[in-house]
């Protein structure tokens, strides 16, 4: 590959000193936010729709700013570069620390562009994040809105899914009525907000459902598709199955459609109440999945939660 | 490995047949056709309509000839009103309109028709009587939505969605028992009071069965949920429920006594309560105040004091039961769901977990309580996506 794939000697030191600083729960400035995501929108503009991936890969599901899970989850898995990973999306709102689980996963990118794998989430949308939390997160931690800004500007970059070794399908959430093949997808144009509807919208929202063909996803977003409608995509563009995220199952990672799909979910307690495992997957060289289940990190008094308010009338 | 218990798929809303290729076009497809529910609508029943509310008040101010220099009671009192609140930044200033007048707004600007509907939901089958407002004509291929207001409003708080939602869909509004013009009673089950929005339904559109979309607030949003079953309403089209959620209602109920303790008992007269509906936050915009006040309080006999109609005090034995259990039965319910909330952090544990299954649409309108009387264009927006969305998907 190019030179530009080798990062100076310089970059690599200050995005070294950016991870060990977020690995203790420290923010990036503002300024040194600008230089990451212009360092990530430069290598993932280059990055196809559907992005490569290799094995080995650790395979990450939602982890919605929940970054004291994340840690747990680098315990276990080890980090970057001695472990490659895949990370599915979500990385912000709900919890309470979106602003430092997105800079890390960011930071990662950047420092290890070829041993990490970023894709989008439906999430990491302008729209969402104005209304679960990233927004408001970034005023109340920066005064500004300016940090949010330039992160959501850099979502638009994110590829929509990965493949891995050509054999494992990875979008966030599922399939699309409009895109029976891989190179459907990549004939997308991604650069832009998630929108309401069609084939983007779709790989972000849909879900796997018990019933057969295509239905009206209950989200008010995507679809939901059917074993035949899985096995009908695994089959025309040669996959072992279908590996996604965006729902929460309570064990952290759950088979359906008869092996042809599985979801990994990796925010454990969702949204601190949920109670369920989180999980993620490690994918050896030939492909053999193991996945790892972990419990929600111990809860930390730092203050910074914000107290569920009680509506004053409720009647 | 088995997720979380995954909702019966038996009574599914319709599948689609979808053929392979289709998103290029889907959104063009997908466009709302206005005409495709009878955008066309039917002209009034009679009753005169008032082209141009805030003209007329303008004209009657005009009328008055006061002297030069000086200016009506109510205009001062509003121009104070107003600068206070525009000082303290309690108004969101988009939806205050020009304020002249403290006085009440009639239902027939939102609604076509006030009528009474005797039901058999009393005690042992006697017949109590529901005060009813309605616009437009219910047929098979015009979407009804059936309205259902939440504890102490009436149905006049869906008078601005009405007027927004009008010109496409039939709306129904009902006065809740002991409500409004309906009857007094005092039994507050939630059986009773979804009998009575069922067998109301049945008595006005049993005959047609117009899709049906039960759209309910709060108090109403429990009923709606409970009343959203097939053997209740065959043509259950969806069930939308504006800010009741089961456990942040639970943890709010016992600071509910003393809410309504700190309320006036009494006011001396129908826009002074319109006053105190504005200034307390009961509602944030001024014009829904104005519409539903003289449907909430009335004239003590003998005295020249109003007061509530509803006594929510009497209802408290029930409130535990109106939300027990809800989260649960509202993931039941056989239809399409929309949940309205006013805030995110509404959510308990039961439905995040069922939005994060994809179970239901959730979509948050940051308002107070009452939703659609503080947001009444984006609530319109939000009833009219999610019945456009699933009809026009069903048709195919």
């Amino acid at each position: 590959m190019g030179e530009k794939d080798i990062l100076s000697l310089a970059d690599a030191s200050e995005l070294d000193n950016h991870i060990n600083n977020l690995m203790e729960c420290k923010l990036l400035s503002e300024e040194d936010v600008e230089a990451l995501c212009k360092k990530c929108k430069e290598i993932l503009e280059t990055e196809p729709n559907v992005t490569p991936v290799s094995c080995p890969v650790t395979v990450v599901g939602d982890v919605h700013g929940q970054y004291h899970d994340v840690m747990e989850l680098f315990k276990i898995a080890g980090t970057a570069p001695n472990t490659n990973f895949l990370f599915l999306g979500d990385y912000v709102d709900r919890g309470y620390y979106s602003v430092e689980t997105v800079q890390i996963v960011l930071a990662l990118k950047a420092r290890y562009p070829k041993r990490v794998t970023i894709i989008r989430g439906n999430h990491e949308s302008r729209q969402i994040t104005q209304v679960y939390g990233f927004y408001d997160e970034c005023l109340r931690k920066y005064g500004t809105a300016n940090v949010w800004k330039m992160v959501t500007d850099l979502f638009d970059f994110l590829p929509l899914a990965a493949i891995v070794e050509n054999q494992l399908f990875c979008p966030h959430a599922g399939l699309s009525p409009g895109l029976n093949t891989i190179s459907n997808i990549d004939q997308l144009s991604r650069f832009e907000e998630v929108p309401h509807e069609g084939p983007m919208c779709d790989l972000l929202w849909s879900d796997p459902d018990e019933r057969p063909g295509w239905g009206l996803s209950p989200r008010g977003a995507g679809y939901t598709f059917g074993q035949d409608v899985s096995e009908q995509f695994t089959h025309t563009n040669g996959l072992k199955f279908i590996m996604r995220a965006h729902q929460l199952v309570s064990d952290g990672y759950c088979w359906v459609h008869e092996g042809s799909v599985v979801t990994v979910f990796s925010a454990p307690n969702y949204c601190y109440r949920c109670g369920n495992l989180a999980a993620i997957c490690e994918i050896d060289e030939h492909l053999n999945c193991k996945f790892l289940q972990f419990e929600h990190a111990p809860p930390r008094g730092s203050g910074t939660e914000i107290k569920r308010m009680v509506p004053d009338y409720f009647l | 490995m088995e997720a979380f218990p995954s909702e019966g798929g038996d009574q599914a809303p319709s599948r689609l047949n979808i053929p392979r290729n289709p998103a290029v076009t889907a959104p063009e497809n997908r466009m709302r056709n206005p005409n495709k529910f009878g955008l066309m609508r039917k002209e009034s029943f009679g009753v005169p309509r008032i082209k141009n509310h805030t003209e007329l008040l303008k004209g009657m101010f005009e009328k008055k000839q006061l002297p030069p220099g000086m200016t009506s009671l109510k205009e001062k009192e509003a121009a104070m009103f107003h600068t206070s609140g525009a000082n303290t930044g309690a108004f969101p200033g988009t939806n205050v309109p020009s304020m002249k007048s403290f006085e009440a707004l009639p239902w027939g600007d939102y609604f076509e028709v006030k009528k009474n509907v005797e039901v058999a939901s009393g005690k042992d089958g006697t017949k109590l009587s529901f005060n009813m407002y309605t616009t437009g004509e219910a047929s098979e291929d015009r979407p009804l939505v059936y309205c259902i207001h939440g504890g102490g409003y009436t149905g006049l708080t869906w008078a601005l969605l009405a007027k927004k939602l009008r010109d496409k869909y039939t709306i129904a509004a009902l006065d809740l028992r002991s409500h409004g013009e309906s009857s007094q009673s005092e039994d507050y089950s939630i059986e009773a009071l979804a009998k009575d929005v069922t067998l109301v339904w049945q008595e006005c559109f049993g005959s047609t069965k117009p899709k049906t979309v039960l759209l309910g607030h709060s108090l109403g949003g429990a009923i709606a949920i409970h009343a959203s079953s097939l053997e209740s309403i065959p043509s259950l089209a969806g069930t939308i429920v504006i800010d009741v959620v089961e456990g942040t209602a639970m943890a709010s109920l016992p600071y509910m006594q003393q809410v309504i303790n700190k309320r006036p008992k009494t006011f001396k007269g129908v826009e002074e309560f319109v006053k105190y509906a504005y200034s307390s936050g009961l509602t944030k915009n001024f014009e829904a105040a104005r519409v539903s006040a003289s449907s909430q309080v009335k004239k003590n006999p003998g005295t020249s004091e109003y007061a509530w109609i509803t006594d929510l005090m009497a209802t408290e034995p029930f409130w535990k039961e109106w939300y027990q259990g809800l989260s649960a039965r509202f993931l039941k319910v056989p239809a399409p769901k929309l949940l309205l909330l006013a805030g995110t952090d509404r959510l308990d544990k039961d439905l995040t977990i069922g939005q994060m299954q994809g179970k239901f649409q959730m979509k948050v309108l940051p308002a107070g309580h009452a939703i659609q009387e503080d947001e009444p264009d984006k609530t319109a927006e939000a009833v009219d996506d999610f019945i456009t969305r699933f009809q026009t998907q069903v048709v195919q």
